[in-house]
């Protein structure tokens, strides 16, 4: 006799094994997807203002996010039915009855595997595929807003649905295949479906516990890479590229479907009623889930043991710098918390593969393998013996060098807003007259060897990306927390070098397509705005161009020593940003100066309209060591103007670098408009005096 | 032919069969004996291609039997936990049975099934012990496959049933290529239905011989013999095996030819002698004490 079971008649017997699977997926469908698209696109024409074709914009925009790719309600759906099929193909595998039975056929493994793997797919996708095309087809003539624009968004949801499920669906089976109970089943799901993004979340906090200098280099959007339910989610979700997205999907269920296929085919049919199919799944997976449990529970612990208050120390280099070093772990505590929760998780894993007692005693050896790795890991971190956190690479091998801050040009720009997505070679141009950089990076490793300190004492902490060419052609990466005035410091020394200004100053990358400019007056007694400046894309141009020319030209000490002129604001909309400058305009800046005086339709610069403030609300500090502040609102015209002459305004690099009084003002004008500044104060005596006089104090 | 080549079976380190050797021929009814955890279960898993053996081979007609669909083909095994779906009538099975073995007889299986008694339409979880066990033996001859594997499976088939299922078997037997193999922990089940059998004992194979020979061998009379002297002097010419005494009644166990037993106890004079048939388990005494066991004990 010989083994002719045909394929679809394995199909069709599965089938009827779990006819309730497609019944369930129909009338999922009916309700979710027909009858709810049916009210969604009713509740958009019921609250539409009028105007069809914003309307028609609305259903398609709707419409992307029900049905079509943009749809996490699909997504939902996909990854229940994933749940459902793939349990219900494979859970036999778990009964020996049923394994005796299916194993002891004349049917090979991968026909069987292949044949309920079809038969599950089947039934969730045909009747899916069903309700979707009516849902697509139907439900929008019966709103009477049919287009195929619509059918076309319907149709590309379905076949991502589909994507997903099936990738979804073959982790089930995969996590079937490997189990062999119910509970390492759903613990298996989840491993597959989440350890990516956890472990991934757990190996950040441990470099910012313990390698803060390291730059991660990472996107935000790569965890979502780390699973495939999490990247089927960030594909609908719309924060990753949807393309990528389902390419990453169909290579995640590729790998899943033929490494559930080789699994199942070598099972062990023995493995019925044990934790898991393979022998040493037990270990591993223990492992997988003791170690990152461990150590997550031992940096709580290490945590909340952590002293409230920073200890604080100056190094032993001296010259008034400090450094904080981001650790907030108590060590030794995190050492108790690891080893602790190393024995909590092989005890509950323990009880979770076979609920008994005594296996917490005969399998203590995968408990301490586990603790063993947790423990190398901890060591690793707490002793850094590649002194990851230490390195500096030799000068000789260093060819340039980059520096990027959390503050940029305050010497050149007021303010200035963009929105972008982190690069991670977003970390500045490199140059090769480092020195000065080099000995600030030595500096920062010499103190961190020496010990750390928590808190600031100029209270002027500042965050620096320090990048280095190696003369091998890689690129490495360092962040550390810095003195402001030791930035500073450093940038001005850099400054010095051409080449650094034009790759650094901000003034020498402007772009030239911006869409609005306006010209303010730097003096505060002047009007916060003149009349927007209207130039076409030369002058445009011609303007950026002036600026590089002029800024690069000096050094950024050469630019403090100076007061400004204006404020030049340029602003512009891309695609998905919008950004905008307000530039510092120096005396120094002839050329710039000379294209401002042409632009605007004024012959003279001081053409401008100027307007005094009719009022200004000021915030003065009056104890700047305990941080005491008053708000004074000075209303008379008159007053206003004696105030100001009191006042000096401060550049931003001057706010960052002052440690005097710090006086902030709101200036309101009879247009209603307003502005904000930063002051220095010349006269101390006489403000206080004007400010006693004309001042009204409205809070302490 | 199924060889079972030096087999090795563990379970988590322990051997379930070890290193075992067996040979069992074709159209011929054999028996597997052994105690709860002898191995019985794992072998038949293994000759259906269930379990794949540590070390070692099972070949049926020299073909390897896991993962072979042309040789398992050939093969039906009934375990001794049955599998039914959820809500299956002997409708609903003898379909799924016509999926996984196209040489599946319905019809047959339905006639059979009302000659019994049997409602095809009734689930089988409402069946009691022994109809379910009923179900699974008729779906197993008429799947026609040549060897039909049987884990404990006339344990709760009454006296009539298990008579009825000898006679398909040897119905089957007569009519085509059928080799049943019984496994079972209750000799008495298997009295005078085997043909050949197999004794199993922690995880080996103690024999496997064939009854008939066995019994030619071996002889029980019962004897009543009112001279001590011939009684000693026929005792003394027989090679005797076991000697039980009620009264003046003896019974002996002894090994020889009828014809010659026979002739010794008629020599002695005896009041009453008869020659009885034996019990599988008094064939296994002889043959366990042989292997330096006490089947009792085996069996305690």
């Amino acid at each position: 006799m010989t083994s002719g079971i045909s394929f679809h008649k394995l199909v069709r017997e599965n089938m009827w094994e779990r006819k309730w699977l497609p019944f369930l997926t129909a009338v999922s469908g009916i309700f979710f997807i027909i009858i709810g698209y049916y009210f969604v696109l009713g509740d958009i024409i019921r609250s539409s203002t009028g105007d069809v074709s914003q309307m028609y914009e609305w259903i398609a925009y709707r419409a992307e996010s029900y049905i079509g790719t943009r749809s996490a309600f699909l997504v939902t759906l996909a990854l229940i039915a994933a749940i459902l099929a793939g349990y219900s193909g494979y859970l036999w595998l778990h009964a020996q009855e049923q394994v005796d039975f299916y194993n002891s056929t004349a049917v090979k493994r991968s026909r069987l595997f292949s044949a309920i793997f079809t038969s599950g797919a089947l039934q969730v996708i045909v009747p899916f595929v069903i309700c979707d095309l009516a849902a697509v087809f139907l439900m929008p003539a019966a709103r009477g807003v049919f287009t195929w624009h619509l059918v076309g968004i319907g149709v590309r949801g379905m076949a991502f649905a589909i994507l997903v499920f099936l990738c979804l669906y073959s982790f089930v089976v995969l996590a079937v295949v490997l189990s062999a109970r119910i509970i390492t089943t759903v613990l298996m799901t989840a491993l597959l479906w989440l350890y990516g993004p956890i472990m991934y979340a757990l190996l950040e906090a441990l470099r910012m516990a313990f390698f803060d200098t390291l730059v991660s280099g990472t996107s935000d959007s790569l965890p979502l890479w780390l699973s495939p339910a999490f990247l089927a989610f960030g594909a609908a979700g719309d924060t990753i590229s949807h393309a990528g997205a389902c390419l990453g999907i169909l290579i995640y269920g590729a790998a899943a479907f033929a490494a559930s296929m080789a699994a199942y085919c070598v099972r062990p049919s023995e493995a019925a009623g044990n934790a898991f199919a393979f022998r040493l799944e037990t270990t591993i997976v223990k492992c997988m889930i003791l170690v990152p449990s461990s150590l997550g529970i031992g940096m709580l612990l290490g945590g909340i043991a952590m002293p409230t208050a920073p200890v604080v120390y100056t190094t032993s280099s001296g010259g008034g710098v400090t450094y904080s070093s981001n650790t907030q772990i108590s060590v030794p505590w995190m050492a108790f918390g690891l080893l602790f929760g190393a024995f909590l998780m092989h005890t509950v894993l323990e009880l979770l593969f076979q609920p008994d007692f005594r296996n917490i005693r005969r399998h203590w050896k995968s408990g301490a393998v586990g603790a063993a790795i947790s423990f190398a890991v901890y060591l690793f971190m707490v002793l850094d013996p590649m002194r990851i956190n230490l390195w500096i690479p030799d000068k000789t091998d260093v060819q340039a060098m980059s520096m990027t801050t959390d503050i940029a040009n305050p010497w050149l720009i007021e303010d200035s807003y963009y929105y972008y997505d982190y690069d991670a070679d977003d970390t500045g141009e490199f140059f090769r007259e480092y020195g000065a950089l080099y000995d600030l990076a030595q500096d920062c490793v010499d103190s961190r060897a020496e010990g750390v300190s928590q808190a600031e004492t100029d209270y002027n902490g500042r965050s620096i990306v320090i990048g280095y060419l190696l003369t091998n052609g890689h690129k490495a990466y360092r962040t550390y927390t810095v003195s402001g005035a030791k930035v500073n410091s450093v940038t001005e020394k850099l400054s010095e070098s051409e080449e650094y200004r034009k790759e650094y100053y901000v003034t020498a990358k402007l772009p030239a397509d911006f869409t609005d400019a306006s010209l303010k007056f730097w003096d505060p007694a002047a009007s916060e705005a003149s009349e927007s400046l209207a130039m076409n894309a030369k002058e445009r141009k011609a303007l950026i161009d002036a600026l590089a020319q002029d800024s690069t030209a000096q050094t950024l000490s050469a630019l403090e020593s100076q007061t400004p002129v204006y404020v030049l604001s340029i602003s512009g909309s891309e695609e998905n940003y919008y950004r905008y400058y307000d530039i510092y305009i120096y005396p120094s800046y002839q050329n710039v100066l000379k294209q401002l005086a042409q632009l605007g339709g004024f012959s003279d610069i001081n053409d401008l309209v100027t307007e005094i403030p009719t009022s200004l609300e000021l915030t003065v500090s009056s104890n700047y060591d305990t941080g005491e502040y008053k708000y004074v609102t000075v209303s008379d015209k008159g007053a206003v103007q004696m105030v100001l002459a009191q006042l000096e305004r401060e550049t931003r690099i001057q706010v960052m670098k002052s440690n005097g009084t710090d006086i902030s003002g709101q200036l309101m004008y009879a247009d209603g408009s307003s502005q904000y500044m930063n002051f220095t104060v010349k006269s101390q005596e006489n403000l206080t005096a004007l400010l006693d006089e004309a001042g009204v104090v409205t809070t302490e | 032919m199924f060889e079972i080549r030096n087999v090795t079976k563990r379970f988590d380190g322990a051997a379930a069969v070890s290193n075992m050797s067996a040979e069992i021929q074709d159209n011929q009814v054999y028996g597997l004996i052994g105690t709860n955890g002898a191995g019985k279960s794992t072998l038949l898993r293994m000759m259906a291609g269930v379990l794949k053996a540590d070390a070692g081979d099972v070949f049926y007609d020299g073909d390897p039997v896991y993962e072979n669909p042309e040789v398992k083909s050939r093969i039906c095994f009934l375990s001794d936990s049955w599998y039914t779906p959820v809500g299956a009538s002997p409708e609903d099975m003898a379909k799924t049975y016509e999926t996984f073995y196209p040489g599946f007889d319905a019809k047959r299986f339905f006639s059979m099934l009302d000659k019994v008694g049997l409602d095809r339409k009734r689930r089988i979880r409402t069946f009691s012990k022994g109809m379910k066990k009923q179900v699974s033996v008729l779906l197993g001859v008429c799947t026609n496959t040549e060897v039909l594997l049987c884990d404990e499976t006339f344990d709760g088939l009454d006296p009539v049933m298990r008579q009825g299922v000898k006679s398909i078997f040897a119905g089957e037997m007569a009519d085509r290529k059928f080799t049943p193999v019984i496994a079972s922990h209750n000799m008495r089940e298997l009295e005078d239905f085997c043909d050949e059998v197999g004794m199993l004992h922690k995880g080996g194979i103690l024999f496997s011989r064939n009854l008939s020979d066995m019994k030619l061998g071996l002889q029980k009379v019962q004897c009543v013999i009112t001279d001590p002297a011939k009684r000693d002097a026929m005792l003394a010419r027989l090679n005797v095996v076991r000697r039980e005494d009620r009264g003046a009644m003896m019974t002996l166990v002894v090994r020889g030819q009828a014809d010659e037993v026979k002739a010794v106890v008629n020599g002695a004079d005896p009041v009453f002698a008869e020659l009885l048939p034996l019990s599988l388990e008094e064939i296994f005494i002889n043959e366990t004490e042989v292997a330096g066991y006490d089947i009792r004990n085996l069996f305690s």
